[in-house]
């Protein structure tokens, strides 16, 4: 534990701009994450990292502990041990309140939008830390990007539909051009071809903006398409990470998304990337 | 031993008795099955009014009295009828009450109950005589011609042998099917929700079984003191017997005895033996009240569990999904 | 056909009491999740802070906001220190009723502590009389109704069209999103507890000033603010006002045809027929999810 920590200090210095000249700097860093909701950890030393402009795609089985593991980097469940980094500053134990103010965005998998405000104020909460002035222009560019709100503006969120609010959450998201962005399975309940669109021009466009993105998605092929790095988790531990081709490509991947060990435990290096391994790439 | 002090011991068992029965069906109704009944002193009122209606025989003309059900019915009758008419009551308010809400909805609206039924019968003179209340009600055992004392060991001898019948009732309960159906609707109530109408069912039988012990005590409570008005029964005196549980130790038999008798008895007499002039009486009353209520406070933040804990509690799974709330507390 | 008026008048009266009071009631509802059972307890400590004031010569004018100030802080305070703490703690849900309940018990005795168990009447000048066929109102009663109605407007004005007020709504619908968006969520919840403990205190001056009280009058009032809050659908500002104007006017009215003292079994009663036939009340809308059990 206590020599992840000191790993997570040369990262952080490398991602500081200060390490090698035209790698982007690090977005996120988790290093030996621990999380769970009382005092029992559900996802166990995680080790992550991301870096400007980069989508990885982090999947698992239903109940491996994704949406546990982004609910501790957003700082809605405390990391029960580990660190946190974003944009190299160490926020473990910062309100979420502050790392949204750090330029952190986050969709949740479920009770992603505010049932009792109709969609224009939904997307005024995500602007929240804006100044009031530039709130409205920023919604007429959102909603250019996102037409099918326009016609929903007034309407109360509750009375959407599932993937109508999903889009809302998207776009509440974006008001703020966050840099670091992390999404629970953003094209849950959409149609195939709308999730398409999101994952291939909406995501993929952020991070060419150099925004990070920490993305969880069932749609395995689709997310490994556009993502740059991929992880794979298994009752709590990365079991698998490396570029999505190779991830996908591994013997026993599908057992793997099932929830299920490999009969033979994964191999060393692979076992639990660390950041470090990820940057001498 | 003097015989004033005599007098005053058996009097503090005769109410210990009586705490102790009423404790055991608040324990059944709040520590078993998660119900907060904060209109638990009203079934109480109901018992001691029926029972005393119906000793005490019709209205003196010229008394300028007025009550309902005006009876003089031999003794265990009356008693019989408290109870019966607490139960009555009580069937529609669990019926109402017990139904869908979740569980503070429930309180709120069992505590907004008690405060009216107070005004009921102040108000609604013709019913219970207002706020003067019954008054005069013969003693169920004076024809056997006791001493004072003798009397109240008499009487504590009869409180004593219901409170150890409704003991052994409440263990009993605690302990059969129904009480795990309970119990596990109260450490886990949105699951127990989906078990349906059986869970339902479930509370408002130990909702009126309760209520009916309430009712009981009630009655003997009016026996033993004779009168009964809106003052007797305000809303904070079932606060005590739930800070007595909290204390004691929610959901165990033992623990509500126990409860009972550091709070309502000996918290209240202790402060009772200090030497006071007149005026200060009604503060040190007051801060009686305050010194309970932060008893309460106390002991809900250290030993939520109470000093004799429930041993049958089961684990909180389920949290509620509220950042800010961490969870069931270890025991 | 006179007394009905006349019912109608001082329901409009108790109507002005009971939006204050329960708009406040259901706004802590829904910003923190728990049942104050200690309002009527903070409403009271209002009555008493204004009573204390006018009788040291203060006009009731100016002690009506400073009694209402204060109790804001007060209710700020508890919030923070008592309630909170016990949240974060990890006390179930519904051990919650019994910290509020506690609460309000130590403060009601306290009250008696202080200021004994008499009954007290915040008195002054009613000014003249206004009637209008058989409507009869004073101008202070007049004023009270208004002073109710800004604050009702004000109110409705915060939660729609400013930020702080639609972060109010954020965060009663959703704390966790809210704090997800960088609402800082436990500044809004002292700024809801701030405002709604204002109108707990304008609405005990108002009580004081309507009725004679004593330290037991307080939860005494419990009963109509809990049936306009419910009534209203609980957690729901807007709600509570119709609630408040339903309950206030339909009690006083019946209060002045049959028997002045069973107002509030009027009121219990439509406690009673909301929840078990419309818990989320009567506004449409679906109910909060986490009142009643799915
Ligand atoms: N609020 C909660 N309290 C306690 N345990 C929880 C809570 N939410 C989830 N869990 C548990 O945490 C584990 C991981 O859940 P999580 O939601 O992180 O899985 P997931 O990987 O996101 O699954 P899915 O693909 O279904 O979204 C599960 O075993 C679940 O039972
Ligand atoms: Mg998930």
């Amino acid at each position: 534990m206590r020599t992840r920590s000191a790993d997570a200090g040369l990262v952080v210095t490398t991602a500081e701009g200060a390490g090698a000249p035209g790698q982007p700097a690090s977005a996120l860093a988790l290093v030996g994450v621990s999380a769970g909701y009382g005092r029992i950890p559900i996802v166990h030393d995680v080790s992550i990292e991301i870096r400007r402009g980069q989508i990885v795609a982090l999947v698992g089985s239903n109940g491996s502990g994704k949406s546990t593991l982004m609910k501790s980097v957003i700082g809605l469940l405390p990391a029960l041990s580990g660190t946190i980094l974003l944009a190299g500053l160490d926020v473990t134990a910062a309100q979420p309140e502050a790392r949204v103010a750090r330029g952190l965005g986050y969709v949740p998998q479920v009770n992603d939008v505010f049932n009792r405000l109709d969609v224009r104020e939904n997307l005024e909460m995500g602007a929240y830390r804006m100044r009031r002035g530039q709130v409205a222009g920023r919604i007429d560019e959102i909603l250019e990007a996102f037409p099918t709100l326009k016609p929903l503006i007034r309407r109360n969120a509750r009375q959407l539909s599932g993937g109508q609010r999903k889009l809302v959450a998207i776009a509440r998201v974006l008001m703020t051009s966050p840099s670091m962005l992390l999404l629970d399975e953003p094209t849950a309940g959409l149609a195939p071809q709308l999730a398409e669109e999101i994952l291939t021009t909406q995501v993929a466009v952020l991070a060419e903006l150099g925004c990070g993105v920490l993305l969880v998605e069932q749609r395995v092929a689709e997310a490994f398409r556009v993502a740059d790095h991929a992880y794979v988790l298994v009752n709590g531990h990365i079991y698998l990470g490396g570029r999505p081709a190779e991830v996908i490509e591994t013997p026993g991947f599908d057992r793997l998304m099932l929830g299920l060990d490999l009969a033979v435990p994964a191999p060393g290096p692979s076992a639990a990337p660390g950041p470090g391994q990820e940057s001498a790439g | 031993m003097s015989s004033a002090w005599d007098y005053y011991l058996t009097s503090v068992l005769v109410f210990f008795a009586i705490d102790t029965s009423a404790g055991l069906a608040l324990n059944l109704q709040f520590g078993i099955a998660g119900i907060y009944n904060f209109g638990f002193v009203v079934f109480q009122a109901i018992g001691a009014y029926v029972a005393g209606v119906t000793t005490i025989g019709p209205p003196v003309p010229g008394l300028q009295e007025s009550y309902i059900l005006g009876a003089r019915l031999p003794f265990p009758i009356p008693w019989l009828a408290g109870a019966a008419a607490a139960a009555l009551v009580s069937l529609p308010v669990g019926l109402a009450c017990l139904r869908r809400l979740r569980g503070d909805y429930q309180a709120m609206v069992l505590l907004v109950f008690a405060l009216l039924a107070t005004t009921v019968a102040t108000d609604a003179t013709g019913l219970f005589n207002g706020a003067s209340g019954i008054y005069g009600i013969p003693q169920p055992f004076v024809s056997l011609g006791l001493s004072r004392a003798g009397y109240n060991w008499a009487y504590f001898g009869v409180a004593a042998l219901i409170a150890f019948v409704v003991y052994l009732g409440a263990q009993r309960i605690s302990f059969s099917p129904l009480g795990r159906v309970l119990r596990s609707i109260r450490d886990n109530e949105s699951a127990a929700a989906a078990v349906g109408i059986g869970v339902y069912r479930a509370r408002v039988k130990v909702f009126v079984l309760g209520g009916a012990v309430a009712g009981l005590s009630g009655a003997v409570m009016v026996s033993y003191i004779g009168a009964w008005s809106p003052g007797s029964w305000a809303y904070a005196e079932t606060f005590v017997l739930l800070s007595a549980l909290v204390v004691g130790g929610s959901g165990n038999n033992n623990g509500a005895v126990l409860g009972t008798f550091l709070l309502p008895v000996l918290v209240t007499q202790v402060i009772g033996l200090i030497p006071l002039s007149t005026a200060d009486v009604d503060v040190v009353s007051s801060l009686e009240w305050v010194l309970i209520a932060a008893v309460t406070l106390f002991c809900l933040w250290l030993w939520p569990q109470g000093a004799l804990p429930d041993s049958r509690r089961i684990r909180k799974i389920l949290l509620p999904a509220r950042s800010a709330v961490t969870g069931e507390p270890q025991s | 056909m006179s007394t009905l008026l006349s019912g109608v008048g001082f329901g409009l009266l108790t109507a002005a009491l009971l939006a204050l009071a329960a708009v406040g009631f259901t706004v802590q509802f829904g910003i923190t999740n728990l049942f104050n059972l200690a309002y009527a307890q903070f409403m009271l400590v209002a009555a008493y802070v204004g009573y204390t004031l006018t009788n040291a010569g203060v006009d009731v004018w100016v002690a009506l906001p400073i009694a209402a100030l204060a109790v804001g802080a007060l209710s700020v305070a508890v919030n923070r220190f008592v309630y909170m703490p016990f949240v974060s703690r990890g006390r179930a849900l519904f051990s919650m009723v019994l910290v509020t309940v506690s609460v309000g018990l130590a403060v009601e005795y306290l009250i008696e502590v202080f200021a004994g168990a008499g009954a007290q009447q915040i008195l002054m000048n009613p000014g003249s009389t206004w009637s209008a066929g058989g409507l009869v109102l004073t101008t202070s009663q007049i004023i009270i109704v208004v002073i109710a109605a800004i604050a009702m407007a004000l109110f409705h004005l915060l939660l729609r069209h400013t930020r702080l007020g639609k972060a109010m709504r954020a965060t009663s619908s959703d704390v966790s999103l809210a704090r997800a968006c960088g609402i800082p969520a436990a500044r809004v919840r002292d700024v809801a507890w701030f405002i709604s403990g204002v109108m707990c205190g304008a609405a005990g001056v108002v009580l004081g000033i309507n009725v004679s009280f004593d330290p037991t009058t307080g939860s005494s009032y419990l009963v109509p603010i809990a049936a306009a809050a419910v009534l209203g659908g609980i957690g729901r500002p807007h709600g509570a006002m119709l609630g408040a104007l339903v309950v206030g006017v339909g009690s006083e009215v019946f209060a002045a045809i049959t028997t002045p003292s069973y107002k509030d079994v009027i009121a219990f009663g439509v406690l009673l027929v909301v929840m078990l036939v419309r818990p989320q009340g009567i506004l449409p809308g679906s109910l909060r999810t986490d009142v009643v059990e799915p």
